[in-house]
């Protein structure tokens, strides 16, 4: 019988005291380096400025909520079926073993008020995922203000406009297996795979 | 189900499906035919070939959907009728129920023969087609599947799978001879009688920007997007839209533009494969249902979902240009040099140091031009003359102070964070001897840094260019933007530090150019030389507050580049 990918008879028992330790040094590091991005994090987020960007291009306004962000939103369901899922990431700021493991969440990022509420309120959240990884997250954002801060530690981000969660979850669910969607302000559950 | 669809098949990348779009005026309503449609009373559903048909004919009954199909000749020389085929189309016609099923060829003398079989078929050519004006000519050349395109100052190939043919079809009449198979004839027939089109009547562009490692493809998109809005009699009218890879969307966005915010398959973490689906679904989707005039993609190559995208029927109205900077690496891959074909015209923002270009784009490209052409502007900048700020109110608006104190700005751009940690000491050290201050800029897009130094002055700031009279001098990195606004918007000393870490911008043969002009000051960390001699000479020269002469240019490429766009878009129209 061929020997199977599994099968270690015959490897040097050295080498495989290398890998072991490679690989536990591996996952140190990686450790390491959530807890360096997390402090980075949670240094930016708790600047006042974190949003507030000095750009001056200005030519004319454009909707910074606009009505429909996502062509995907009105692609009809044939075209969406017939589509793979794709992968979430956990964010750098975060580790665990099986990240796939994770279910995908949607937050949406509904906080009313100022820059401090929104940092105050991601800050609380990313504290939580930083220290006990809960879920891959999308976050769902009715502007492009937060894109830069959370895409810098690998978060995904989709601009939803004034769309109602209601009505992308199941684009959500269909592109990335998104079970929920909830409020980054009140944790309140919008929509569900379950519904 | 809701509303009436209009649905085309188009397994197997067949042309004719493109062409069919672009005949019958295809609207947003149009969706490929997938294996999960249901068909349904309100719809039509186009077949472009019998074979196609025979496959979905189960799905089709008792539907009440409308079916056309266009029978086909035969794909191969010499010529071979389909007796067999017609045969089991007769008996499919005679025995389908529940929908309403009509058939058409594609020319005149297709539907001769077809109807010489027995079968009932219209031609599906335009009565008053053919009216378009045409650039050139398209030989089919079947036994290696391109065409040979011939116009007064081209000879160039383009394989028969590169492009929509009614992108093709828009520009160039297609030419076949007796000898080619009949289904070619038929769909040469059938391209060059597509309704003649009018002249665009609006402005729609579309931007496609990639995640680059700096600021660079958005800022040149922003300073063209400006331009063709400049042009327009109603700026406020012209619509533009960016779909968008970068995460510095938002710049976009205050810029006053519509915004896509995509991500890519790294942003993911996914295969290309599944990710290029879903980019090459949702770009056909909005270019089925926003017609832009023009996709106008900034980058190394055009990435295959544009590609893919446009293929599909439906999404042949825009023209489609690339902006292909130069002063690529000598030693960096030039395969998609080959993207060229795809496109109807290459844009090559100028590059002053464009006669120290060591790359592939410098020489002649070995890739067939297909459809496009090439055009070399004057240098694009973002920032204007006359947005320029006096030193006063620059200094004022930075926070400087109107003090006496020399100050230099150092810009060492996104790329550079290794070498600025090697060269950091020694800067400060050499500012310090000489008594100049420091000013770091950083981009606004960047993290804080992890740590604070009361020490350092920076500027976080978009564009930085208008303030760039604050400053007695700058030592900068040599990427294409800021390179150019230096050296053409600010005479004061400046000093490359060029990062050697590109991939494919060589920044080193700039900052050389520019030091063997006499344009500027060149720091090359890898050459080991003495660097903090090279850094006290800069300081001094800097408190010296000699203006340096610089290249002065009257032309404008984001205008030039604005131009070329608003003339292709207009001058021969799309359908």
């Amino acid at each position: 019988m061929a020997a199977g990918p599994n099968d270690l008879a015959g490897v040097d028992p050295d080498a495989l005291r290398v890998l072991r330790r490679a690989g536990l040094e591996r996952q140190d590091l990686a450790q390491r380096l959530a807890r360096f991005e997390f402090q980075s994090l949670r240094r930016e987020l708790s600047s006042a400025s974190v949003f507030d960007l000095q750009v001056d291009v200005a030519t004319r306004k454009a909707d910074p909520v606009p009505e429909q962000a996502e062509p995907e939103m009105s692609m009809p369901a044939e075209l969406l079926a017939g589509l793979p899922q794709l992968p979430v990431p956990l964010g750098r700021i975060a580790w665990t073993k099986r990240p796939e493991d994770l279910q995908v969440a949607g937050i949406l990022i509904d906080v009313a008020g100022d820059d401090a509420a929104l940092s105050s309120a991601l800050l609380s959240l990313l504290t939580e995922h930083h220290r006990n990884p809960f879920a891959r997250i999308v976050f769902l954002c009715r502007t492009l203000d937060p894109v830069h801060v959370l895409g810098r530690y690998g978060f995904l981000c989709h601009q939803v406009g004034r769309a109602d969660p209601a009505s992308i979850g199941a684009l959500m669910q269909r592109r990335y297996g998104i079970q929920q969607i909830r409020s980054l302000d009140s944790g309140r559950k919008l929509w569900s795979a379950l519904d | 189900m809701t509303g009436a669809r209009l649905l085309i098949d188009f397994a197997g990348s067949d042309p004719v499906a493109g062409l069919l779009a672009a005949q019958i005026g295809a609207d947003g309503t149009l969706q490929t035919v997938t294996a999960s449609h249901m068909f349904g009373p309100q719809d039509t559903v186009w077949f472009c070939s019998q074979n196609g048909f025979f496959d979905a004919v189960d799905r089709c009954q008792s539907t009440g959907a409308t079916v056309n199909v266009i029978v086909r000749r035969a794909a191969k020389s010499p010529a071979r009728h389909h007796p067999l085929q017609y045969d089991l189309l007769k008996t499919l016609v005679a025995k389908v129920s529940g929908f309403s099923l009509r058939l058409f060829a594609l020319g005149e003398a297709a539907a001769t023969e077809i109807r010489a079989s027995g079968l009932e078929c219209e031609p599906l050519v335009y009565p008053q087609g053919g009216g378009a004006q045409t650039f050139g000519r398209a030989e089919f050349n079947a036994g290696q599947s391109r065409f040979r395109l011939l116009s007064e100052n081209r000879d160039s190939v383009l394989d028969f799978d590169a492009i929509n043919w009614a992108r093709l079809a828009r520009d160039y009449r297609l030419s076949a001879v007796q000898e080619d198979p009949p289904d070619l004839i038929d769909m040469a027939e059938f391209a060059n009688r597509l309704p003649a089109k009018q002249p665009a009547d609006r402005s729609d562009f579309l931007f496609v920007t990639p995640n680059g490692v700096g600021l660079g493809h958005l800022t040149r998109q922003l300073a063209i997007a400006k331009e063709l809005q400049n042009a327009s009699p109603d700026p406020d009218q012209v619509k533009i839209a960016f779909w968008c890879f970068s995460r510095a969307a938002t710049i976009i966005q205050r810029a006053g533009y519509s915004v896509f915010l995509r991500h890519n398959a790294d942003h993911l973490g996914a295969d290309t494969p599944p990710w290029q689906q879903w980019e090459t679904q949702a770009f056909a989707h909005h270019l089925r249902h926003s017609r832009p005039t023009a996709v106008i993609a900034d980058g190394s190559r055009i990435e295959p979902f544009i590609v893919d995208a446009m293929k599909q029927p439906g999404c042949h109205h825009a023209r489609l240009f690339w902006i292909r900077r130069g002063m690529w690496r000598a030693d960096a891959d030039d395969r998609s040099l080959a993207d060229v074909r795809f496109c109807d015209r290459v844009l090559i923002p100028g590059d002053l140091a464009s006669a120290a270009d060591p790359g592939a784009t410098a020489r002649s490209n070995p890739h067939p031009a297909g459809l496009s052409s090439l055009v070399t502007t004057a240098p694009v900048v973002l920032s204007k003359p006359d947005d320029r700020l006096t030193r006063r109110a620059a200094r004022r608006a930075l926070g400087i102070g109107i003090g006496r104190g020399k100050t230099c700005l150092v810009s060492l751009g996104g790329e550079a964070f290794a070498r600025t940690s090697i060269i950091h000491d020694k800067l400060i050290e050499a500012a310090r001897k000489a008594r100049v201050r420091l000013i770091w800029a950083q981009s606004p897009m960047a993290a804080r840094p992890s740590v604070d130094n009361d020490n350092e002055e920076r500027v976080s700031l978009y564009p930085v260019t208008p303030y760039l009279a604050a400053f007695d001098g700058v030592v900068a990195a040599t990427g294409y933007n800021t390179f150019h606004e230096l050296m053409l918007q600010c005479t004061c000393p400046v000093l490359f530090v060029p990062t050697t870490n590109e991939r494919l911008d060589d920044q080193a043969a700039r900052a050389r150019f520019a030091s063997e002009q006499g344009w500027a000051e060149i720091l090359e960390h890898e050459t080991g030389e003495e660097e903090e001699a090279k850094l006290d000479a800069f300081f001094q020269q800097l408190r010296q507050s000699q203006p340096v002469s610089r290249p002065a240019l009257r032309r404008d490429g984001a205008i030039e580049m604005a131009t070329e766009i608003l003339n292709a878009t207009t001058a021969r129209g799309t359908s």
